[in-house]
């Protein structure tokens, strides 16, 4: 379980998060949402232990401020936003980079099958499109936690903005893998934009706004009009058919 | 594996050539004989070229595992000793230990290491300075990297400028030799002084080279899969002054040997640090055991310094990668 307790994080002396407590569960996908400069990206840079905080945060009872790195690796791995490589590695190379088992070779090459990279092993990372390198960080990040539970301790993926630069078929392709990935007893935790894409994926969602948790819950309950209108400032309308999840649309004022 | 065949051939060709007009072979067959040798012969062949020879070694081994860190360290190929000023910070400190060591208590404690070791300080130093400015958040940007460099090593040198000119006759002399960037100055002694400072950190080295490939994706993410990145830093750090102090106190300002070594291995073999670094050692060692070759043969009897050679063939290479980076990726 990943749990946070009163977690406060300044910036520049500025307060961007006070107080938000939290709770994403293994075998579950948990999203973070909110309107841009609500805190989102800050809040899970401090659940993965990247920026100092006040207040408690523990992974599977593991204390994120005070574990060593390698310890936290074994349990979890990070996708970042946007990921710039230093020197033309291939794609293979990038994707083993994270994998600590003897055999690597085979994890990294079936986690680049599982993101549609099976051929790509031998191109240089630097000259892939923007959603090339970033579907090879994704395979590079499930090959370091490739099995989702080792000795009945689940292991957790964070997204960071996972389907930012990605087209709608794979949007929907990295949708399947986190949701495969929590199914098989692991946790996610990732930050989104796309509301619908969030609806449709998610067993529990934490609303951010101006740096506080406004709400945490199931989409069905997160999701409500009245609620989204205030978080993000605009006019948009919830459908909610029977038995076909929550749609979000957004309205022109005219 | 062919580089080291590479290295023996190249060792062979620079014990050979020379002023002095000595069959090298026989010598050495003669000393290995036990057969009486004559002073002049056995004075070039093992107090002459072979501690030279070693020195080229080093120095060609030392500068190129310099920049292959550094460029890691940094996360750009454009890194090296000479460009960023660290060679600069190294020339500062050995001159403070040539001029102002006489006036220090305890220098005599260290005797012929504290040219050396105050390299090395200034080496660490300017280092730790350039990643201080350069870095931020996790990012190098190249522009603020080179242009710190410029900005050190302009500091670096007004401030040599001052010790000099506070130098008396001596002192003067002892740094203008120095200063001609020559391998021509090896000896046993000095050997005895730079083979530690730069082999451990050659035989450290590969230890980073996971780190280095981690770092590659940036440090929050080589943080993620498990590294300490601060102490990997502070490391990588430490290993390139020890290396780059040593070079540049034995040998004065050889440039362009860390940048263009990594650059070559990096074309054939990829750039995984694991091979990287320790094909760095050999061929810096072959290329400036070359470059001494021929800064001894191009005006013989006479002979050029080891720096210009290096420069004529590092400049024109230096632009090259940075025109071919422009077109690949952001700055």
């Amino acid at each position: 379980m990943l749990t946070a307790q009163n977690v406060s994080v300044s910036l520049a002396r500025k307060p961007v998060l006070s107080t938000v407590s939290f709770t994403a569960l293994p075998g579950e996908v948990t999203s973070i949402i909110g309107p841009s400069g609500a805190g989102k990206s800050t809040f899970l840079k401090a659940l993965t232990g990247d920026l100092p905080f006040d207040g408690e945060i523990r992974l599977n009872d593991l204390s994120v401020r005070s574990a060593l790195p390698a310890k936290l690796a074994r349990i979890r791995a990070v996708l970042p936003q946007a990921s710039p490589m230093a020197f033309p590695f291939t794609v293979l190379e990038v994707v083993r980079l994270g994998c600590p088992t003897p055999d690597r070779d085979r994890i990294a090459r079936e986690a680049m099958a599982h993101v549609g990279l099976a051929g790509f092993a031998a191109r240089p990372y630097q000259l892939l499109s923007g959603g090339e390198q970033q579907r090879v960080q994704l395979a590079r990040v499930l090959a370091q936690v490739w099995e989702p539970v080792v000795k009945g301790m689940p292991r957790w993926l964070f997204l960071d903005e996972p389907v930012s630069s990605l087209d709608i078929g794979h949007q929907q392709q990295i949708m399947e893998i986190a949701r495969i990935f929590a199914q098989r007893g692991g946790g996610v935790v990732m930050v989104m934009h796309d509301l619908n894409l969030t609806a449709m994926a998610s067993d529990s969602i934490a609303l951010l706004c101006r740096g506080e948790l406004m709400i945490q819950g199931s989409p069905q309950t997160v999701l409500s009009e009245n609620r989204l209108r205030q978080a993000f400032d605009c006019h948009l309308t919830v459908n909610k058919p029977p038995e076909a999840g929550v749609f979000v649309l957004p309205c022109l004022a005219s | 594996m062919a580089l080291a065949l590479l290295l023996l051939c190249v060792a062979a060709a620079s014990l050979t050539v020379g002023a002095a007009s000595t069959s090298v072979w026989q010598t050495m067959g003669d000393i290995l004989a036990g057969r009486e040798v004559s002073l002049r012969d056995r004075v070039v062949l093992w107090d002459i070229r072979v501690p030279r020879l070693i020195m080229g070694c080093l120095v060609g081994a030392g500068l190129a595992i310099s920049g292959a860190i550094m460029q890691g360290l940094f996360r750009n190929p454009l890194a090296d000793p000479g460009i960023v000023g660290v060679s600069a910070g190294a020339s500062l400190g050995a001159v403070m230990a040539i001029v102002l060591g006489g006036m220090l208590p305890f220098a005599p404690l260290f005797g012929s290491w504290l040219v050396p070791a105050s390299a090395f300080g200034g080496a660490w130093a300017s280092t730790i300075l350039l990643y201080r400015i350069a870095t931020r958040q996790g990012r190098t940007s190249v522009a603020t990297m080179l242009l710190a460099g410029i900005a050190l090593t302009a500091l670096t040198m007004a401030l040599t400028g001052v010790l000099v000119y506070m130098a008396d006759d001596t002192q003067l002399r002892d740094f203008s030799f120095w200063n001609l960037g020559s391998l021509a100055g090896a000896s046993w002694s000095k050997l005895a002084v730079a083979a530690p400072m730069i082999l451990l950190p050659v035989l450290l080295a590969p230890l980073l080279a996971p780190g280095l490939n981690a770092l590659a994706l940036g440090e929050a993410a080589a943080g993620h899969i498990g590294f300490r990145v601060e102490r990997l830093k502070g490391t990588a750090i430490l290993i390139t002054a020890a290396a780059t102090g040593a070079a540049v106190a034995a040998s004065g300002g050889i440039g362009f040997v860390g940048i263009v070594v990594p650059h070559l291995l990096r074309l054939l073999s990829g750039p995984d640090h694991r091979y990287l670094l320790p094909n760095a050692a050999l061929l810096g060692a072959i290329l400036l055991v070359l470059a001494d070759l021929v800064a001894r043969v191009i005006i013989a009897p006479a002979e050029l310094p080891i720096g210009i050679i290096t420069a004529l063939i590092g400049g024109p290479f230096f632009l090259w990668i940075l025109l071919r980076q422009r077109g690949l990726a952001e700055l």
